[in-house]
């Protein structure tokens, strides 16, 4: 049971007859009259408990976008229904319009759209509806809760993508040029083409330019087919902000712009999330496929308060290739004692494979070195320096396990794991 | 939102699952408690009822039959002839006094302004006052003066002649004493004396009118009237005329002053009060009724990465590491300075102390003074040494060959990121 506002009113209004009557007994009469109103109204209005729900399941969408869901409310009761209802979205879901207002004659069905923005990564749901059904006068209301379970997953955004279109250009670069590059055992024959002037006397084919009354050159392209592994860490680390970011959520970023870069450059794209176990893991998907699963099974993946057992993680490397890999591990780089389980692991790793350790840097701690006005600041700018000596040790130890390191701000990591990966390509080290 | 018609559904959906819980439901759990509380309610009505008669009883009333009542006294006065009135008021006692009548008059609340007091030391042939309090005894007996109570619960004797006293042999002596202080005047008589000339009942004779002053009110309550000799004393001195005025003054005879707010507002702002108060109730009803439960969510922790330079920065400053503090300053320092240089990240610092001074033109030991040997001794210092560290990169980068003029201190923190990079692809590869 509810009252309304207009009930208020009512019982507020009383207040001008007593005053023109000066009679104390009309208010015991007012209220007396007002309540059996209300008990009337609140008889005659429509049960909310006899309305069924059906839901249309809005599906999936990208972080920062709107989804419009509807609810399909059918009265089955005797009476028109006049009320409002309330879809019971998680906060977060960032529903449009909580309450809203519905007219049912008896025994039809409406629809009610409800626009959804949510502001976070992950499953949103609703778990009930909420009926409120006024009575004829609007003075008293019946309201009843009904469950009814919605989800909607939100995807990480991956705003990324924008750097994606330079990025290939810059791999379809390697693409052609190829014949004035350097012919390592990375690169791999790709055709005969008649030569124009500028390209390099070395790659002429005598032999197919013997068949030909015309010189031909070869020309090369990056070797192909070559295995990417992205094992992004769920541990604890990861649910550090940087830049009001989660590490994590940095990490999807940056996974996502490497895989559309690789699959596009033709090498398959395996990627894991793992702390203790695998939270999330997609294997075997390429083209519009993998970047579609990637976001799916990042989406519900949070930062568990766990320390990542990194023993665990040549294994899964293993499960997933047993061929010559690039490794990218996106984890936390912060101080020796912090990485020591991902150093004892890194020799195993880099005798079969590639690998790229990737971690966000911290603006905030670049910024506190150079301001130092005050007593506090400089000692705040000495524990910053220290951290990035930390760091820096760290990057160092890596380096002399054979592995790469790449860091940087939230902003710029994607682009940077993606220029690192060009590079590595260029180079044929895949 | 928008609301579109649908089309009929075609067959009826299955019943939905309704989690509020049905008024039938709710009131079967509730029934208990509902009776519980009517049950004290009723209870407790019925004991307020109750007591609220006894509570009601006034000290010394002519009609209480409690134990510090006086309706013993008044019962066998009017059984032996006499007329008594209860008088509530002033105004009562004067319609009821006549010029023979015996006025008792027990104002245990001081409700009696001096000038009524006045007025009642004229009313009647014999005014009887039971334990009267200073401002009484200074208007109706100005010959006597308080002197302390009387505390032991011993008995006192008369000795007097009045011929009210002289028939008693003892009373209860408990209560306030009087001491004469005008010797002088005639027509004072003290009976049931105690120690140091005081006693416990005075007699002022004023011409035909007399004026007995008694310390004691156990003379005249139900509860102790039958010890000692006080029943005696009560009915002679009160029964001495035919008629007595058993005057308690109350709440009417307060002099009624300017017109209370009661008064003054309306007839109807109580009944107006209250439906506003109701209003107000129904008010916090409609917009604290909850559309439905609460919807909970879990929310992910909120850890700034930076968390921890921040501590290590407070536990320097509050051990005062200020050595500790500006070495990891200057090791920074001297790596950029190293890499501006364009000297190996393996050189010593020596090397850089000495290209330093080669750049910028300034003495080796003052470069090494600030990057190696000054140990700062207090904050001020600290401050200084690491404006001198700053300055120091700030001019190394200004006067570097070829070098963009903006200094190459991470002050430009845009650029940092991309230099840290830079540098491990260099490392890297």
């Amino acid at each position: 049971m509810a009252l309304t506002g207009r009930f208020v009113l009512l019982l507020a209004l009383g207040v001008l007859p007593i005053v023109f009557f000066g009679e104390p007994v009309i208010m015991l009469l007012w209220l007396l009259g007002s309540v059996l109103l209300g008990a009337l109204d609140l008889a005659l209005a429509a049960s909310p408990r006899r309305v069924t729900i059906e839901r249309g399941q809005p599906g999936r969408l990208r972080l920062g976008e709107s989804v419009q869901t509807e609810l399909l409310l059918t009265n089955t009761g005797t009476r028109r229904l006049r009320g409002l209802v309330r879809d019971g979205w998680e906060p977060s879901a960032g529903a449009s319009g909580v309450r809203v207002p519905v007219r049912i004659p008896a025994g039809e069905r409406r629809r009610v759209e409800v626009h959804l923005t949510p502001f976070r990564r992950g499953e949103r749901r609703t778990r009930h509806v909420t009926i409120r059904s006024l009575g004829p006068l609007g003075l008293w209301a019946r309201q009843a809760t009904i469950a009814s379970t919605g989800v909607v997953r939100v995807l990480p955004p991956f705003n990324s993508r924008k750097h994606l279109p330079s990025r290939l250009a810059r791999l379809q670069e390697l693409d052609g040029a190829t014949a004035v590059m350097v012919r390592g055992q990375g690169t791999e024959f790709d055709s005969l083409r008649e030569y124009v002037r500028g390209d390099d006397v070395r790659s002429i084919d005598w032999r197919a330019t013997a068949r030909r009354n015309d010189v031909m050159v070869r020309t090369w392209r990056p070797e192909r087919d070559r295995r990417v592994v992205i094992v992004i860490d769920s541990g604890r680390t990861s649910a550090a902000r940087v830049d009001n970011e989660p590490r994590i959520d940095t990490a999807f970023e940056s996974s996502l712009l490497l895989a559309a870069l690789a699959d596009r450059a033709g090498d398959r794209v395996d990627t894991i999330v793992f702390d203790r176990r695998v939270r999330a893991r997609v294997q075997g998907a390429s083209g519009a496929n993998l970047l579609s699963r990637m976001v799916d099974a990042m989406a519900p993946v949070e930062p568990e308060l766990l320390e990542t057992d990194w023993a665990q993680v040549p294994a899964q490397v293993r499960q997933v290739t047993s061929q010559r890999a690039l490794v990218v591990l996106m984890t936390a780089i912060d101080t020796a004692q912090s990485a020591r389980g991902l150093l004892s692991v890194l020799p195993q790793l880099t005798r079969k494979h590639t690998v790229l350790v990737v971690s966000v840097s911290d603006p905030d701690v670049l910024a506190a070195t150079g301001h130092r006005e005050s007593l506090d600041e400089v000692y705040r700018a000495a524990a910053a320096e220290r951290a990035q000596l930390d760091v820096a040790r760290v990057s160092q130890a890596i380096r002399q396990l054979g592995a790469d390191v790449v860091t940087g701000s939230p902003a710029d990591l994607p682009p940077a794991v993606a220029d690192r990966y060009i590079a590595l390509k260029a180079a044929g080290r895949l | 939102m928008t609301l579109q018609p649908e089309p009929r559904p075609q067959q009826a959906a299955e019943t939905p699952d309704v989690s509020t819980p049905s008024v039938r439901s709710v009131s079967k759990k509730s029934l208990f408690w509902v009776a519980a509380f009517v049950f004290i309610l009723i209870v407790g009505a019925v004991t307020f009822s109750t007591a609220g008669a006894g509570a009601a009883a006034a000290r010394l009333g002519g009609t209480s039959p409690n134990p510090n009542g006086a309706k013993a006294v008044v019962e066998v006065l009017r059984d032996h002839g006499v007329t008594v009135h209860l008088a509530d008021s002033l105004a009562e006692a004067r319609a009821a006094a006549s010029d023979t009548t015996t006025v008792f008059l027990y104002d245990g609340q001081s409700l009696l302004s001096d000038e009524q007091l006045a007025e009642v030391g004229t009313l009647g042939g014999r005014l009887v006052v039971a334990a009267p309090d200073f401002d009484t005894l200074q208007q109706l007996a100005p010959q006597l003066a308080m002197a302390g109570a009387i505390t032991d619960s011993g008995t006192v004797v008369p000795g007097c002649t009045l011929p009210f006293a002289s028939r008693v042999e003892a009373i209860t002596g408990e209560g306030q004493s009087y001491r004469i202080i005008d010797d002088s005047a005639s027509g004072v008589t003290g009976c049931f004396p105690a120690k140091d000339n005081t006693y416990s009942l005075v007699q002022v004779a004023t011409g035909a009118h007399t004026t007995t002053v008694i310390g004691t009110t156990a003379v005249f309550s139900n509860e102790t009237i039958v010890g000692a000799g006080n029943a005696a004393l009560a009915l002679n001195l009160l029964g001495e005329s035919d008629s007595l005025v058993w005057y308690l003054p109350t709440l009417a005879d307060l002099p009624a002053g300017e017109p209370t707010l009661a008064e003054l507002s309306p007839d109807w702002l109580p009944a107006v009060t209250g439906l506003l108060a109701l209003v107000v109730l129904g008010a916090a009803i409609w917009r604290g009724r909850r559309f439905g439960p609460l919807v909970v969510e879990r929310l992910p922790v909120v850890v700034p990465a930076s968390e921890t330079m921040e501590g290590r920065a407070r536990l320097y400053q509050r051990a005062t590491a200020r050595s500790h503090a500006i070495d990891q300053v200057r090791i920074g320092t001297i790596g950029r300075l190293a890499t501006e240089l364009g000297l190996s990240h393996l050189s010593g610092v020596d090397e850089v102390v000495s290209a330093v001074a080669a750049r910028i033109g300034a003495p080796v030991h003052e470069v090494q003074h600030t990057l190696v040997t000054w140990v700062p001794a207090t904050d001020g210092e600290l401050i200084v040494l690491s404006d001198a560290l700053l300055d120091l990169e700030k001019r190394v980068a200004e006067t570097g060959p070829g070098r963009r003029s903006s200094p190459g201190h991470p002050s430009v923190t845009i650029d940092q990121p991309r230099q840290a990079r830079a540098h491990g692809t260099e490392q890297g590869e």
